[in-house]
């Protein structure tokens, strides 16, 4: 049997603000559970530009990371990343994306995210992503 | 009764009405045409532009225009460029006939004319004009159908993966609450079979993607022993699950980089090490990568896997690589998979110029090996010496050198670093005030910028290479492209216009000095 899934390592992200921009109701569900254990505060968006008015509105720089969908309604999550990355320069955006194009990654990057994952993700991945941003 | 669309419609050009009767009477004796006259040049480029003609019969000899201006006329002009023009002339000195083709006619006929032979002639350029026209549109269907499949694989992976996420994201989570020992081995289940689930869609789609002809290689640097290094890793996992040994050998004297795509490499070898851990049940799987040949431009690489397991027959192996085939039926049944890697792996060693194969029997274990081709990298050795002579300031043989650039900032950039390694540097603001100067002066080289007010590079350069071929030809002065928007595809558009290399914006001082260096190197030559 393969121990790797089964013994996970939970990161301690309280005190963290994770956005996470996601229409397809599934995923949202994963990762709101897979994040609420490690005590981050989650907020959502489902579309790009609702994620850039939440951004807007943040005043005191709570959010301390995006999860960015790039197919979303009204404005992609490469748009969205472009416009928020303006504001935010520092602010670190994660795509995720179940679009399989070879040159995806390359899109997304250009875009000006600072990390690419690939749908579908597994725990340990999105955990490991993530925590180079926000520790462990 | 054939309808006015697909009626040939044969338009004559000549200012003696008699003639027009004639030819007129000829072309109906044989084919039911549609023939219409003009009797004047004006007259039939009027005509010729009022409607669709399948062919144009065209005298030389007439007052006002000739035939060579109209036919001049008729090819500058988009919607007749394409109908073919026969000319029709009592002239018959070699420099009319050899002119006529040079001003674009499909065929020449001199007056007077047998009845056959022109009837046999128009019959062969309707035909051909025809048959053209098929392709064009066939070609068209093929190009829009081409796309419609790749959007069509793109979302439909999307469609796939959306919903694996929940699943496998939520086995995940599962993994996490307390389950006794039954539960976790159910979970297990679930977990490698949405595994597999997700491997079989990547294969269809790579496999979809191959015979659509929309699979795309990268060519970058990349080190093959990193990359099979990689690959070890990744499997390691699985190798020590199935209580095998897992290793690698890379000989020494491969060049340390190499230009190509690592990830169809690491693709392939991935396919070809799952496959040797699914069939060996004890052992060892090695994988071996040695050098076949190496020169200044290419390399050929061979890898091989080979494993302690179960072997296969003669018959298995001549099958083996053919797509949706195992060697048994029942081997599908007992390990899994689609049967698409192998035939997935043979045609992305294909397209590497490489080669791909098994040696093996039955109950002795297997080597599948596969060859491939890449470019030999001297870019690095270059980029580090760039970059040392840089460090001791050391200058380049002096070239006079024009920058075609609109914008301040990249003036500035490009005048500092060309007047630090000793050139002299002039800028055009755009591309006509380029191409005066370059009229002007005696350049070595001309960094043109590709987006720019007035006249963009590409029309630039076109004009460039025009004047060059009318005062001198055979002497090409050496013209790169300079652009921060580089898509897919445009290097080979700025080569197509007659430009000789590209650098992207925002450049490095290393890259720009080591590109001089090869337009030196290259100039000597």
């Amino acid at each position: 049997m393969n121990e790797m899934n089964i013994n996970y390592f939970t990161p301690d992200w309280s005190h963290k603000v994770i956005l996470i921009v996601e229409d397809t109701e599934t995923s949202n569900l994963f990762f709101h559970h897979a994040l609420r254990q490690t005590q981050a505060e989650l907020i959502y968006a489902e579309s790009g530009t609702q994620a850039i008015e939440l951004v807007l509105q943040d005043k005191d720089e709570i959010i301390d990371l995006i999860l960015m969908d790039i197919n979303l309604p009204h404005k992609s999550g490469l748009d969205a990343t472009r416009e928020i990355k303006q504001k935010r320069p520092d602010l670190p955006i994660v795509i995720q994306t179940a679009y399989t194009n070879d040159y995806n990654d390359t899109d997304a990057y250009g875009a000006g995210c600072d990390d690419f994952i690939l749908k579908p993700i597994r725990l340990t991945v999105l955990y490991n992503t993530i925590a180079k941003f926000l520790g462990k | 009764m054939k309808t006015a669309e697909f009626i040939t419609k044969v338009l004559i050009v000549d200012d003696v009405k008699t003639n027009i009767v004639k030819m007129k009477d000829a072309l109906l004796e044989s084919e039911d045409y549609l023939v219409i006259g003009a009797n004047s040049g004006r007259s039939g480029i009027a005509k010729a532009k009022a409607q669709r003609f399948d062919l144009i019969l065209l005298d030389i000899i007439m007052p006002d225009l000739d035939g060579f201006e109209v036919c001049n006329e008729l090819q500058s002009y988009e919607p007749t460029r394409d109908v073919p023009i026969i000319f029709l002339t009592s002239k018959n000195d070699p420099e009319s006939i050899i002119k006529g083709f040079r001003s674009g006619a499909v065929d020449y006929i001199l007056k007077p004319f047998s009845k056959e032979e022109l009837q046999a002639r128009v019959k062969v350029h309707v035909q051909l004009k025809k048959t053209r026209e098929e392709l064009i549109h066939a070609k068209e269907m093929a190009v829009v159908a081409a796309k419609a499949k790749s959007l069509f694989l793109a979302n439909m992976s999307h469609e796939i993966r959306t919903p694996m996420n929940g699943i496998m994201g939520m086995i995940d989570m599962f993994y996490q609450t307390k389950l006794d020992e039954k539960q976790k081995e159910y979970l297990k289940i679930i977990d490698v079979s949405s595994e597999n689930l997700l491997c079989i869609i990547n294969d269809i789609l790579d496999f979809s993607k191959i015979e659509a002809g929309q699979i795309e290689f990268e060519s970058i640097n990349f080190s093959v022993s990193d990359e099979v290094e990689e690959v070890i890793k990744v499997l390691s996992y699985k190798a020590k699950e199935n209580e095998l040994l897992l290793q690698s050998k890379v000989q020494e004297d491969i060049p340390k980089v190499l230009i190509g795509d690592p990830v169809r490499i690491k693709q392939i070898l991935i396919n070809l090490i799952n496959n040797a851990i699914k069939f060996t049940s004890e052992g060892s799987v090695s994988v071996q990568v040695v050098l076949l040949e190496t020169n200044d431009f290419t390399t050929r690489l061979k890898f091989s896997v080979v494993d302690t397991g179960i072997g296969i027959s003669e018959a298995g192996m001549a099958r083996l690589f053919k797509s949706f085939s195992q060697t048994d039926a029942s081997i599908t049944r007992k390990f899994g998979g689609t049967g698409l890697g192998l035939a997935i792996s043979k045609n992305l060693t294909e397209m590497m110029n490489g080669e791909i194969g098994v040696d093996s029997k039955e109950g002795e274990g297997s080597t599948f090996w596969f060859t491939a081709e890449f470019k030999t990298s001297s870019e690095k050795e270059v980029i580090e010496s760039a970059k040392k002579s840089i460090q001791e300031g050391s200058k380049q043989k002096e070239m006079h050198i024009l920058v075609a650039e609109d914008n301040v900032i990249n003036q500035r950039v490009a005048r500092f670093n060309l007047e630090r390694f000793g050139h002299k540097v002039e800028i055009a603001e755009n591309g006509i005030e380029a191409v005066a100067k370059f009229e002007e002066n005696n350049y070595d080289l001309i960094f043109m910028d590709i987006q720019m007010p007035e006249m963009d590079g590409m029309e630039a350069t076109l004009k460039i290479r025009e004047i060059e071929k009318a005062k001198r030809p055979g002497i090409e002065i050496p013209i790169i492209a300079m652009t921060a928007n580089t898509m897919k595809g445009d290097k080979e558009k700025f080569l197509d216009v007659g430009m000789n290399d590209y650098i992207g914006k925002p450049f490095k001082a290393d890259q720009l000095f080591s590109l001089l260096e090869r337009v030196i190197k290259q100039g000597k030559k």
